[in-house]
């Protein structure tokens, strides 16, 4: 697992597995030093069990040692190894030993021949002292581990005998088994607790800073946030970070409205010379015309021809101003089912036809099978079309090919035009849609911008791509039914 | 006290009333103090036991105890000592009633501090019983005499056949047990013979034939790690004795009581618990057999001790 892939992670996945593994070692220490303290306090107890046993049996055993009397040792070993605490028999065996080693009593003296020397239970390196008392770690019959506690039986300060008393450890296990999945199933649930508290902890963190997130790609994307403003009670961090945006928020709109409002001033302004420029030029042809109109000495064949520019020139103005209504005040669209193929089909017809145009143009067309219905105006949609066409066709000049296509996308109408023409450079192609921006000695600057303007009325999108010397491609989305 | 001191004033007749009154007045005081002590003056039967017989017997002494006590009417007290010899000074020191006692420690005890027999038990119709010599199951010893030089277990000094019944055969041939033994134990009870024996720590023990026999019957696992190697001819069985000084009526009727316990129906459910048919009114010269090994073992010991 690399550690990218942690620093993908959600902060309150992070943080409640951060949470989790401390959590859990120090659940594991702490589980490690209570079972640790447990198993010393549990030996030390058998320890002492051993230590009180020999105790007692040495002590009465000094009567009967000193007597040889095997019935009585027999007897007091057995009482010994009978001897209950809480249901367990603790004490395994017992036995007494005369001084040269020999076998007196065994609590079970089946297995060890009274009188005979006794082989010493398996002895450890480790010898635990007491005093007198030896305390040996060792195993019974069946290896199962106990501990071997012995003391000196004393008469007059001299030893006449041992003791011996096997504790065993089997109930110690037992009950520290127990404690160790006692305690490791408290650390574990104390572990998950503090996962789940860390996860809840870090959603209470997570969640504003994803509102926080939310609002900044809305502010990003224009969309109104005002209504959406996140609002903390809690003063902290987060909340802080909270207010700040908001602020923030806030003064960037203000600053935003300031900026649209210059732009719009000076867009207007831009219009309004684009359109004075635009009417100039007929304007002044009509004059000079009307001028020598008024001179003396016009020749009836002059007098026509100037005639004729004066028509020109004023319905060019006339055409002029027709688009720049359009423009300005667009008609809304007349909507009606219509398939966009058959739009097209019509306008490259035109085209066809138009031969000054055409040249030698070459045309592809590769049209949607399934296109869909939709809702559109075929009137306006037809001048769209003618507008884009007519403006690739003057980009090839003649010569090239010019391909169109249809397709459907999840019942959108998506049209592709495209010219093998001049091309245009990134700044140019920017501003293409904005009007009375022409590259062209006779066009208005204000098809494209028209064009825009009509398919967005309907809800769809158009764009451009170009490249100087190979070609431009317009695309244009219309929306499903 | 003013009006007492007063009184030589007075005529001697009224102080011949007033005395009278005060005597009476004293009576009418006094008496139930005295009638409690009167009530506490039934003393308590006092009866001995040991755990000779069999452990389980301390408690079925107990219930026979409290059988003769029921049916005399008496609280009793039982008390429990290790040894017959402690039992038979208790009796010869007044210091309890009856007891429940081997036939060897009643001719002892009859000797020492004449004591009395009450009754003997029966078994199968008879008042005998025998010595068994019991060995581990496992062991090669065929026989008692081949345990010389090992370790022999004894109940009790003044048992019949847990000590005085060996003893006689050993003298019999001029050895003693110290000397024929490497080493002797005394177990206090058959039971815990029986139990030397399959525990091995000792080779052999000599044990009664009638609690070896019962212990086959409670504790079979034990008493099957142990096979009997000899047995002796029969015996009278361990009595029930009296002290010399107990009321005559009361010894009659503690000898009633268990004479005609096998008839009554809560007497005979305790007989059948130690396997024993019920009791029998036994004279003295019942326990000779038992009184002539005694003497003679004696003698042999002594003939043997110089002769050494």
């Amino acid at each position: 697992m690399s550690p990218l892939f942690f620093y993908r992670w959600s902060l309150g996945a992070k943080f409640s597995l951060t949470l989790f593994t401390v959590v859990c070692i120090v659940a594991f220490m702490i589980s490690l030093f209570v079972i640790k303290i447990g198993e010393g306090a549990m030996e030390d107890e058998l320890k002492e069990r051993g230590v009180a046993a020999v105790n007692i049996l040495s002590r009465l055993s000094v009567e009967p040692v000193m007597r040889e009397q095997l019935w009585d040792i027999y007897e007091l070993t057995k009482i010994m190894s009978n001897m209950k605490t809480l249901e367990r028999n603790l004490i395994v065996y017992a036995m007494v030993m005369d001084k040269t080693g020999v076998l007196l009593g065994h609590s079970d003296p089946g297995h060890n021949r009274i009188g005979s020397k006794f082989d010493r239970v398996p002895v450890s390196n480790k010898i635990d002292r007491f005093g007198s008392i030896e305390i040996v770690e060792a195993k019974d019959e069946y290896g199962k581990p106990l501990l071997d506690v012995s003391s000196p039986i004393i008469l007059d300060g001299k030893r006449i005998g041992t003791v011996h008393v096997g504790i065993t450890k089997r109930y110690v296990q037992e009950a520290l088994a127990r404690q160790r999945i006692a305690v490791f199933f408290i650390a574990s649930i104390l572990a998950f607790t503090c996962f789940l508290a860390g996860q809840l902890i870090a959603k209470r963190m997570t969640k504003p800073l994803m509102k926080l997130s939310e609002n900044m790609n809305a502010l990003r994307e224009g969309l109104p946030i005002e209504n959406n403003l996140l609002v903390l009670k809690e003063k902290d961090e987060i909340g802080m970070l909270a207010d700040t945006f908001n602020l923030m928020a806030v003064s960037l709109k203000e600053k935003e409205g300031a900026l649209i409002k210059s732009e719009r001033l000076s867009s207007l302004g831009e219009f309004a010379a684009g359109l004075a420029h635009e009417i100039r030029n007929p304007l002044s042809a009509i004059v000079t015309a009307m001028n020598i109109v008024g001179s003396k000495n016009v020749e009836a064949e002059d007098l026509s021809t100037l005639k004729g520019v004066v028509r020109k020139e004023a319905d060019r103005l006339n055409k002029l101003l027709s688009s720049f209504l359009v423009f300005a005040r667009p008609e809304s669209p007349r909507l009606s089912e219509v398939n966009i193929n058959e739009i097209l089909r019509e306008t490259l017809e035109l085209i066809v036809r138009d031969n000054r145009l055409r040249g030698n143009i070459k045309l592809e067309m590769d049209l949607a099978e399934d296109m869909k219905k939709m809702k559109l105006d075929p009137d306006q949609i037809r001048q769209v079309f003618w507008n884009i066409l007519i403006n690739s066709c003057q980009a090839m000049d003649g010569s090239g090919n010019l391909k169109v296509s249809s397709t459907s996308v999840d019942g959108k109408g998506v049209v592709s035009i495209t010219d093998t023409g001049s091309g245009m450079e990134k700044e140019e192609a920017a501003r293409i849609f904005e009007p009375f921006f022409t590259t062209k000695e006779k066009g208005s600057g204000l098809g494209l911008a028209v064009s825009k303007k009509i398919v967005e009325a309907h809800g769809g999108k158009i764009a451009v791509k170009s490249k100087p010397g190979i070609g431009t491609r317009f695309s244009l989305e219309f929306p499903a039914m | 006290m003013a009006f007492f001191f007063a009184g030589s004033l007075i005529h001697p007749l009224v102080m011949l009333v007033m005395k009278i009154i005060k005597v009476l007045l004293l009576t009418v005081i006094l008496f139930p103090l005295f009638s409690i002590q009167s009530f506490s003056e039934t003393k308590p039967l006092r009866i001995g036991i040991t755990a000779v017989l069999i452990e389980q017997n301390i408690n079925i002494n107990h219930r026979i105890g409290k059988y003769i006590g029921d049916r005399l009417n008496v609280p009793v007290e039982t008390v429990y000592r290790r040894g017959y010899g402690d039992i038979i000074q208790m009796l010869g020191r007044s210091e309890i009633d009856i007891a429940f006692i081997c036939g060897y420690a009643y001719v002892e005890g009859k000797d020492k501090f004449d004591l009395e027999l009450v009754v003997s038990p029966t078994l199968n119709g008879k008042p005998f019983y025998r010595s068994y010599v019991i060995v581990p199951s496992t062991s090669e010893d065929k026989d008692f005499f081949d345990l010389r030089g090992k370790r022999y277990a004894f109940t009790d000094p003044l048992s019949n056949s847990g000590y005085l019944v060996p003893l006689f055969w050993l003298a019999q041939k001029g050895e003693s047990p110290d000397r024929f033994f490497k080493k002797i134990i005394y177990t206090r009870t058959h039971y815990n013979s029986i139990e030397a024996v399959a525990m091995r720590i000792v080779s052999g023990a000599s044990v009664d034939s009638y609690i070896w026999e019962h212990a086959r019957e409670i504790a079979p696992e034990l008493v099957s790690k142990t096979i009997v190697v000899k047995e002796s001819e029969l015996f009278p069985f361990p009595p029930v004795v009296a002290r010399k000084s107990l009321e005559k009526n009361i010894k009659a009727k503690v000898r009633e009581v268990l004479m005609s316990m096998s008839k009554d129906p809560v007497g005979s459910l305790i007989l059948a618990e130690i396997g024993l048919d019920g009791f029998i009114a036994v004279t003295d010269d019942f326990y000779n057999p038992i009184r002539i090994m005694g003497q003679r073992v004696k003698g042999l010991a002594m003939f043997s001790r110089e002769g050494k």
